[in-house]
């Protein structure tokens, strides 16, 4: 058996995650802008589908490519179970990060540094109606990511799903997850994506939590299905 | 079965196979084979083109029509 060599599933990596965070992070700038602040409930809506739409398009053109998991997150819940080979971790967690990076960069060429500086080039950061807890934010980044690979390893890896449904589902199942986190701990459920802008933007208050959160989420998630419902049924 | 390019010849000639898009029977001089490259696997895991290839016979007008 061939497959695509390791520089262009890596290239496929940034350009999935520079599809995610030009789209989704710049979303939050666009609205913020447009809708502003007095119709936040218009923006989280707009926010959410926005990333939705990143998703399933990043699924659908690079999914066969490199896994289009364009999230080290999901990367690490996969090389766990074994998955995705540990080899390729850390490759496939630069070209995220790298593409993240990219994105957050673009946004500042088109934005300008005053718009997107308005909300930290989109970056995730725990909500007001936390009291700004950072453990809590991770706690739920941790429940919210778990729902996400939750989704990624019964639609996709399970394969027991119906077949092309996966751009679509993951990607709602991203947007339900900002629609209702988006308020409480931004809903990265990637450290990529919170990276990008944080390099930009220069705002790290609580970054840790966007990787660890996440991480733990995947990983539990990642274990539980694998080693319950897939591996004890086969 | 006969082939049925043969036979709007005019000719008798049996069958060596079954175009898969239409249906038709061809004979040897008739046929178009080709193998077909297979990949498995896709989201979230790099698909892989397996080292064998699986073939597929046409009839001519057929895969005229695919190929131009």
């Amino acid at each position: 058996m061939s497959e695509y060599s390791l520089g262009k599933r890596m290239l496929a990596e940034l350009i999935g995650t520079y599809l995610l965070v030009f789209l989704g992070a710049g979303s939050v700038i666009t609205f913020a802008s447009t809708l502003g602040f007095e119709s936040p409930s218009a923006s989280l809506f707009a926010i959410g589908f926005t990333f939705a739409v990143a998703i399933a398009v990043a699924i659908y053109t690079l999914g066969h490519v490199s896994g289009c998991h364009i999230n080290p997150a999901v990367t690490v819940g996969l090389a766990v179970i074994k998955r995705f080979p540990l080899n390729e971790v850390v490759p496939y967690i630069a070209a995220q990060l790298a593409g993240a990076v990219l994105a957050s960069a673009t946004h500042l060429a088109i934005y300008g540094v005053g718009v997107a500086q308005k909300v930290s080039f989109g970056v995730t950061l725990p909500g007001a109606i936390i009291g700004n807890s950072a453990p809590i934010a991770c706690l739920n980044e941790i429940v919210m990511t778990f729902m996400l690979m939750w989704a990624i390893m019964g639609i996709a890896v399970s394969g027991k799903s119906a077949p092309g449904w996966a751009g679509w589902g993951i990607g709602l199942i991203v947007g339900a997850l900002i629609w209702w986190g988006g308020p409480i701990s931004g809903t990265s459920l990637n450290p990529a994506r919170t990276f990008g802008p944080a390099i930009m933007s220069g705002v790290w208050t609580a970054h840790w939590v966007y990787w660890v959160g996440p991480i733990i989420g995947a990983v539990i998630a990642a274990v539980i299905y694998e080693y319950i419902f897939i591996r004890e049924k086969s | 079965m006969k082939c049925y390019i043969c036979a709007t010849e005019g000719k008798d000639t049996d069958a060596v196979a079954i175009c898969i898009v239409c249906g038709m029977g061809v004979c040897m001089e008739h046929l178009v084979r080709e193998e077909v490259e297979v990949w498995e696997g896709g989201y979230p895991f790099p698909s892989k083109k397996l080292s064998k290839t699986i073939p597929r016979i046409l009839c001519q007008p057929c895969y005229t029509a695919y190929k131009g």
